[in-house]
């Protein structure tokens, strides 16, 4: 068994796109200054890529202590054996006891198969984190079910992914403060190929996290054309739950929640959605929420500022109707 | 599995990896853990797609499914389904040992299973489950394994020995190659899963069908389950009131003409 107490700071793992800092990324930033602060150790940070220069100056205006930087042509785009064997062996060598990484298809692929090398676990989606200052405790908290739950990790170092979109971001600094390190790693890139990256022309991914009004749907929605026509009443867009998405109703870039996005529209209405812990935490954060639900203990309505208790199918006609007067 | 010669195809031996969740969510405050009596189980969404990927790589190049699941109960129903898409065998890992056990002593029960079955060319797994919808699984496997993975899997083709995929990310889809073996986790939407018929599900029932313990394994206690997981659950909490509801009331028309106004606002 390993001693827990070598284990020392707070890592981010950064992700980025034309020497851009990923939003996402920002967000661990604002989460890990605060346990890094609270811990009284540095926050440092993991970039890996090509010609990161601009991109880890731009880090050090964000409270970060320790830019890491690993940098080669070949680690340009993420894949995922090169990107895992030097997060590995890097958190080996310097022994973060806190490693964040974002919920994202990259945060997703990568930290997993990095917490199973390390032996360790990774606690995903989270929403929160706190620190139990007594016991050194990295508390990391989730939607579990309809309830949120509160996991610890019982090895070093503790590893989580965070939901992009629920942290705020960190403000900018005036100054840079901190140092940059520059790594040398043999590069090893391991038998995947890059073949081609398209971007879709349906503009139809994302683009949900943009829209002021979202019509959110549930299982007590049986015809989806009436949401439609509400969603375009108020100029809106559709998103869904998981089992609408599930079963085929919505794509999966409409989910919303711990599995999809996380969404702060100016309104939302949730219609025939009861509510589940996993459903909530990506829409929580929206400005005004409305709930309509024939179920008045559904838990949506504690998130909820105006409640309707009635069936959507009737509900949204007359709503229309209302809006149209 | 003997490598045949090209004319005769690559016969893929293929494991699939799936779960069973309750078709409902709800977490039993006392033991913190899924309520799943009373609850019908149904086959994780993802993981049909899984299956029906296997299946039809399995009629194009030839080669068998095996097919993977560990669960808390009896989940005969959801394998049996995988076996009537056309599966050829199914192992169900079950265990009180293996209780509450986190997704990486999940992932190494598995792999442990896995390895006892021979060597694998492909193995298939969907990308989240829909009840923790971690995504940890698949990379861990791959992982534990020590092989190559490719996770968003919504495309496939095997060609010349080595694999194409096409990965859906975040606003973009990338399509990647490599080489056997590999781990695949495909989403959900990548193929329409083939629903079986009666007589496939009677043809199902006499395939071979598994049940291995911990003792079946070669494992110990301590390296499973609850004990065997570096993460645990330190307390629930009920989801917190964030807002006072004002419940609107009134007849319908009122109702709606009142929501109308402040959405107007």
């Amino acid at each position: 068994m390993e001693n827990n107490n070598q284990y020392r700071g707070v890592w981010v793992f950064v992700e980025h796109k034309g020497s851009q800092i990923e939003k996402c990324s920002l967000e661990l930033l604002s989460l890990g200054r605060n346990l890094a602060s609270e811990l009284q150790v540095d926050l440092s940070t993991l970039v890996i890529g090509n010609l990161m220069g601009r991109l880890s100056e731009e880090l050090m205006y964000y409270g970060v202590d320790v830019v890491y930087v690993v940098e080669n042509p070949v680690l340009e785009r993420y894949t995922t054996s090169p990107y895992h064997k030097i997060t590995c062996d890097l958190i080996k060598e310097y022994r973060p006891e806190i490693v964040l990484f974002s919920s994202t298809p990259i945060g997703m692929d990568l930290a997993p198969r990095v917490a199973c090398e390390l032996k360790t676990g990774l606690v995903a989606h989270c929403v929160d984190l706190k620190i139990d200052k007594g016991k050194r405790q990295l508390l990391q908290i989730c939607p579990y079910g309809d309830y949120m739950a509160t996991m610890i990790t019982t090895v070093k170092p503790q590893m989580v992914t965070v939901q992009p979109g629920v942290t705020p971001l960190p403000p900018r600094g005036e100054f840079k403060q901190g140092q940059t390190v520059q790594i040398e790693r043999e590069i090893d890139i391991g038998n995947i190929k890059i073949i081609e990256v398209v971007k879709p022309e349906k503009a139809d991914m994302g683009k949900i996290e943009e829209s002021d009004v979202i019509i959110a749907i549930g299982r007590g929605v049986k015809n989806m054309s009436l949401a439609e026509k509400l969603a375009e009443c108020l100029g809106g867009i559709l998103g869904a739950t998981q089992p609408i998405v599930d079963a085929g109703l919505l794509p999966e870039s409409r989910m919303i929640g711990q599995t999809g996005k996380a969404v702060r529209p100016k309104v939302y209405i949730a219609c025939g959605i009861s509510g589940a812990g996993q459903h909530i935490v990506g829409m929580k954060n929206s400005g005004l929420i409305v709930a309509i639900n024939t179920d008045e203990k559904a838990p949506i309505f504690k998130v909820a500022d105006y409640g309707i208790i009635g069936d959507v199918s009737k509900v949204i006609p007359a709503l229309i109707a209302a809006l149209n007067r | 599995m003997t490598q045949h010669s090209i004319n005769l195809g690559i016969m893929l031996n293929i494991a699939v990896c799936i779960k069973e969740i309750p078709e409902e969510i709800r977490v039993n405050k006392k033991t913190y853990t899924l309520i799943r009596e009373g609850i019908k189980g149904v086959i994780n969404p993802c993981d049909k797609n899984a299956i029906e990927l296997s299946v039809t790589l399995k009629e194009k190049h030839g080669g068998k499914v095996t097919l993977i699941s560990m669960g808390p109960q009896n989940v005969e129903k959801t394998l049996i389904h995988g076996l009537a898409m056309g599966a050829d065998q199914a192992v169900f890992i079950c265990d009180k040992a293996f209780a509450g056990a986190d997704t990486l002593a999940t992932a190494f029960t598995l792999v442990t299973a896995i390895k006892k079955l021979g060597h694998f060319q492909l193995i298939l797994c969907g990308k989240a489950s829909a009840d923790s919808g971690t995504q940890h699984i698949g990379p861990q496997i791959a992982n534990f394994l020590g092989i190559t993975q490719v996770t968003y899997a919504v495309g496939l083709a095997v060609e010349n020995n080595k694999v194409r995929v096409k990965r859906q990310l975040m606003d973009e889809y990338e399509t990647v190659e490599v080489e056997f073996p590999v781990l695949i986790s495909v989403v959900k939407g990548m193929n329409e899963p083939r629903i079986p018929s009666y007589v496939d599900i009677y043809e199902a029932s006499k395939k071979d069908f598994f049940r291995w313990s911990i003792n079946d394994l070669g494992l110990k206690e301590d390296q499973v389950g609850l004990t065997g997981s570096p993460t645990k659950i330190s307390k629930i909490l009920p989801p917190e009131t964030i807002r006072q509801c004002k419940m609107l009331q009134g007849t319908l028309e009122e109702i709606c003409n009142d929501l109308a106004q402040i959405l107007k606002t």
